[in-house]
C-alpha cells in the first residue's frame, strides 16, 4: 500500500469513526430524552394488568431534566431584594409589609404575596373571556409589578404564562398566570384582578428572588413513577384507577433557614380527583390528595 | 500541487483526529461515569425532612423549640432571666443574655475565636417548653441557637457550671435523668451556616464531650434550680375552658379524620351517653367529649402516609413521622385551635416500629390536664395509626379573678438560698361542665402533703 493510500484510508476511517460518534451521541441523547413508543405502550398494558388505566396519550414520552435549583435568601439579603424591587418597607415576623399609594402589600419570606388597594372590592358577575392582547398587556403589568419582568441571566430559565383571563360584569378583568422553570411548570400562580389598566388587587407566589445554584441530579421518570404508583395501589387495595393527567413539575420548597428549591417532580392525577405527586430525586410520594 | 494536495489531506485529517477526540469527551462527558451529579438522593432527603419538619414546627410555633426561660448568676454579682420564648427565639440566645446582662456581662468574645462567646464565670439556666427529640428540634433553630444538634437525648433543660475546668453544660430529659455534660461549652454563632452549607453532621460546639453523673458534680448549682420551681413569665390569669368536642367538632368529621365514611357506619348510644360508630370498635365520642380510637390490630389501622401525606416502608418511618402524623391528627380534630392555651408534645417514645406521642395543652409553660389526660395521644405500629385519645379544649381568661404576682430572678435567686422553697402551680377544678385554672403559691412542705 503506497503512500497515497494510507492517507486516503485513514481519512476515511477517521471520517466514518467521526460518524458513527455522532450517530451514537444523537441515538443515545434521543432515548435519554424520550420513551419509545413501544415502551409507552408496553407499560400501559403493564399498569392496566395492575388496576390502573393510562392511555398511551396520558403518558409523557418526554424524560425529565435532570436540574435542582436553589438560593439561600438571608433575612437582609430578603429585604435588601423586596426594596429593590418595591421600594422601602418595613418587616414584621420575618414578612415584608409596604403601605404605599393608597394599597397594602405583604411578602412572606416563602414569597408568598397578597397586595390590595384601599376600597378593592372582589370581582363579581357575568365573566366573558378577554382578547389575547388585553391578556398580554396586563400579564406584562403584573410581572411588571412584581418585578419579574427583567431580565436577570441565572441558571434556571423561568417564564410566565397566563393561563386565564376574565372580565367580569363588575368591569374588573381577572387573569391567572403561572411560573415555569425551563418550560416545566411550577405551583407557583400569580392571580391579579384589574380595573381598567390599574392594578386593584394582586396574590399568589412566585420566585421574587431567583435561583442562582444550580445542581445536577439522577431522576426518576414518569416510567418509574407509574411502577411504584401500580405498587401503591395493589398495597393499598384501591379500586381500577384511571390516570387522567401525568407531568412533569417543579415542586417548589421553602424552608425556614431562609433556603428555596426547585426539586424536579411528578404529578399523577387521576379521574376520581386522586392526586399523587413523587419527588423525582428520591422517587418517593410526598404528597397525596 | 501534489505537495498542496498533502498538505490539504493532513490537515484534513488533523481536523478528523481533533474531531473525534472531541466528540468522545462530549460522549463520555454525556453518557458516561455517574454523570458528575451534584444534588444526590441523600441530600434531597435532607431537604424534604427539613420541610416536614418545618410544616410540623409550624402548627406549634417555633416558640416551642426555642428556649423558654434562660436565667443567669453572673460570676461578678450579675443576675437576670428572660423567660419570653418568642424574645429568645427572635434574638437568639447570645443576643437575648446581652439584653438581659447588659454591656457590662461577665462574658466576653473570645479573642482566638471571635465566632464564639464565652459564658465564664455565669451559671446560666436553660429550659425549653417542653421535653422534645433532638431530630425533631434541632434543624429550626436560629444560627446561634443552643438546640442544634447537641445529641440524641430528649432534653428539657440545661444547666451551664464555672468550674476549675472551664464551663461545663449539663442536660436532662423530663424525668431528671440522662445528664450529659460538656467542658468548654461555647456557644458558636456562625456554626449553623457551616452545617447547612456543608450538610454534615454538626456537632454543637462542646470541646471534649464526656459524660458523667452530673448529680454527683452538679454541687453549687443544682441546690440553687430546683425542679419544682417554676418562674412565670408575668401576671398570669386564672383561666376557664369548655371541651370543644361535640359542639364544634361534628361527628362526621370526627370519622373522616379515621377514615369513616359517615354514611356507612353504624351508629349506638352507650348506657353512659357514649355515642359509638361501626359497632362500637373503631370511634368513639364520650359524654365527656374526648373522642377514641382504636384499630382491631396493626394491620386495621389508619395509615401514616394517609396522614402525612408521604410514604414510606413501614420500617423506614421515624419519629419525626410519627410526630408529624399526631399533629396532623391534633390539627384536623381542632386540638390546635384552643383560644388561650398552647400545646407542646410533652411524650414522643419510639421503640423501634412503635411509638406514642402526646401532645398536652400548656398555659405558659404550665402543662394542662396533668392528671394523666393529653390533648392528644396516638399510638403506632407496623406503619399505621393504631389508637387515638383526644379531648380538645377551648380557653379564655377568666375576668375578674386573681392573678399572680410577677416572680423576678432575684426572687428566684432569694428562693434558691433554700429560704423559701416555694413554687407555682394551677389549681384545677371543673364546674358547669368548665375547666377552671387558677395561679398558686404553694410551700414545698404543703406539696410533700
Amino acid at each position: 500500500m503506497n503512500k497515497k493510500n494510507i492517507t486516503v484510508f485513514a481519512l476515511a476511517a477517521l471520517a466514518i469513526l467521526n460518524v458513527i460518534i455522532v450517530i451514537m451521541i444523537i441515538s443515545n441523547r434521543v432515548d435519554s430524552t424520550y420513551h419509545s413508543e413501544r415502551e409507552t405502550a408496553e407499560l400501559s398494558a403493564i399498569l392496566d394488568q395492575g388496576g390502573i388505566s393510562a392511555d398511551v396519550s396520558v403518558l409523557p414520552r418526554q424524560k425529565p431534566g435532570y436540574h435542582v435549583y436553589s438560593e439561600k435568601v438571608s433575612d437582609d439579603g430578603f429585604l435588601s431584594a423586596m426594596t429593590g424591587i418595591f421600594g422601602e418597607g418595613s418587616v414584621d415576623d420575618g414578612a415584608f409589609i409596604q403601605e404605599k399609594d393608597g394599597r397594602t402589600l405583604k411578602i412572606g419570606r416563602d414569597f408568598a404575596f397578597e397586595m390590595s388597594a384601599s376600597g378593592y372590592s372582589a370581582p363579581y358577575g357575568d365573566m366573558t373571556t378577554v382578547k389575547n392582547e388585553t391578556r398580554s398587556r396586563l400579564e406584562k403589568k403584573v410581572l411588571s409589578f412584581l418585578g419579574l419582568d427583567r431580565s436577570v441571566a441565572t441558571p434556571a430559565a423561568i417564564s410566565y404564562k397566563t393561563e386565564s383571563a376574565f372580565e367580569y360584569g363588575s368591569g374588573q378583568t381577572q387573569i391567572t398566570v403561572r411560573e415555569y422553570v425551563g418550560g416545566i411548570m411550577t405551583e407557583n400562580v400569580i392571580t391579579a384582578v384589574f380595573s381598567g389598566d390599574e392594578l386593584e388587587h394582586a396574590n399568589g407566589r412566585a420566585l421574587l428572588i431567583r435561583p442562582t445554584e444550580d445542581y445536577t441530579a439522577k431522576l426518576c421518570d414518569c416510567f418509574d413513577i407509574m411502577i411504584k404508583e401500580k405498587k401503591y395501589f395493589s398495597i393499598n387495595g384501591a379500586a381500577r384507577m384511571t390516570a387522567e393527567k401525568i407531568e412533569y413539575i417543579y415542586d417548589t420548597c421553602f424552608d425556614v433557614l431562609g433556603v428555596v428549591y426547585l426539586i424536579p417532580a411528578c404529578s399523577v392525577q387521576y379521574t376520581d380527583g386522586t392526586v399523587h405527586i413523587y419527588d423525582l430525586v428520591s422517587g418517593n410520594l410526598i404528597q397525596s390528595n | 500541487m501534489k505537495k498542496a494536495a498533502d498538505t490539504v489531506k493532513m490537515a484534513l485529517i488533523f481536523v478528523l483526529v481533533a474531531s473525534l477526540v472531541c466528540l468522545s469527551l462530549f460522549y463520555i462527558n454525556l453518557f458516561g461515569g455517574d454523570g458528575g451529579y451534584t444534588f444526590t438522593p441523600q441530600m434531597d432527603e435532607a431537604v424534604r425532612e427539613q420541610l416536614y419538619k418545618a410544616s410540623y414546627a409550624g402548627k406549634l410555633g417555633g416558640e416551642l423549640v426555642s428556649p423558654y426561660f434562660i436565667g443567669l448568676v453572673g460570676g461578678s454579682g450579675k443576675s437576670g432571666y428572660v423567660s419570653r420564648a418568642a424574645l429568645v427565639y427572635s434574638l437568639g440566645i447570645s443576643e437575648a443574655v446581652t439584653e438581659l446582662m447588659g454591656p457590662d456581662a461577665d462574658f466576653s468574645a473570645n479573642d482566638e475565636a471571635p465566632d464564639f462567646i464565652d459564658y465564664d464565670g455565669a451559671y446560666i439556666y436553660v429550659r425549653f417548653r417542653t421535653e422534645l427529640p433532638r431530630k425533631v428540634i434541632y434543624y429550626c433553630q436560629k444560627p446561634d441557637s443552643i438546640m442544634d444538634d447537641v445529641g440524641d437525648e430528649y432534653v428539657y433543660d440545661m444547666f451551664i457550671v464555672p468550674s476549675e475546668r472551664g464551663t461545663t453544660a449539663y442536660m436532662r430529659d423530663l424525668r431528671g435523668n440522662n445528664f450529659t455534660s460538656f467542658t468548654e461549652y461555647r456557644i458558636n454563632e456562625n456554626r449553623f451556616s457551616a452545617y447547612t452549607e456543608s450538610g454534615g453532621d454538626f456537632k454543637f460546639e462542646f470541646a471534649h464531650a464526656l459524660t458523667v453523673d452530673a448529680a454527683k458534680t452538679l454541687a453549687g448549682f443544682y441546690e440553687k434550680i430546683d425542679k419544682y420551681e417554676i418562674i412565670p413569665e408575668k401576671e398570669l390569669s386564672a383561666m376557664s375552658a369548655v371541651v370543644a368536642n361535640g359542639d364544634e367538632i361534628a361527628p362526621e368529621t370526627v370519622l373522616r379524620v379515621f377514615g369513616q365514611n359517615p354514611e356507612k357506619v353504624t351508629v349506638y348510644e352507650g348506657d353512659d351517653g357514649t355515642t359509638f360508630f361501626d359497632e362500637g370498635i373503631n370511634v368513639k365520642i364520650s359524654k365527656d367529649g374526648s373522642i377514641t380510637y382504636s384499630a382491631l390490630s396493626e394491620q386495621y389501622g389508619i395509615g401514616i402516609s394517609d396522614v402525612i401525606g408521604y410514604d414510606f416502608d413501614e420500617g423506614d418511618y421515624t419519629v419525626t413521622d410519627f410526630v408529624g402524623a399526631a399533629l396532623v391528627l391534633g390539627e384536623r380534630l381542632g386540638v390546635f385551635d384552643s383560644g388561650a392555651f398552647g400545646t407542646a408534645i410533652t411524650c414522643c417514645e419510639e421503640d423501634g416500629n412503635r411509638a406514642f406521642v402526646a401532645i398536652s395543652y400548656v398555659y405558659d409553660g404550665f402543662s394542662i390536664l396533668s392528671g394523666g389526660r393529653c390533648a392528644l395521644e396516638a399510638e403506632f405500629g407496623g406503619g399505621n395509626i393504631i389508637s387515638v385519645k383526644c379531648i380538645a379544649l377551648k380557653a379564655q381568661e377568666y375576668d375578674g379573678k386573681t392573678e399572680i404576682d410577677e416572680l423576678d430572678w432575684r426572687i428566684r435567686a432569694a428562693l434558691a438560698e433554700k429560704q423559701a422553697p416555694f413554687y407555682i402551680d394551677f389549681i384545677q377544678s371543673e364546674l358547669n361542665d368548665r375547666l377552671y385554672l387558677m395561679p398558686v403559691l404553694r410551700a414545698e412542705s404543703e406539696a410533700e402533703k
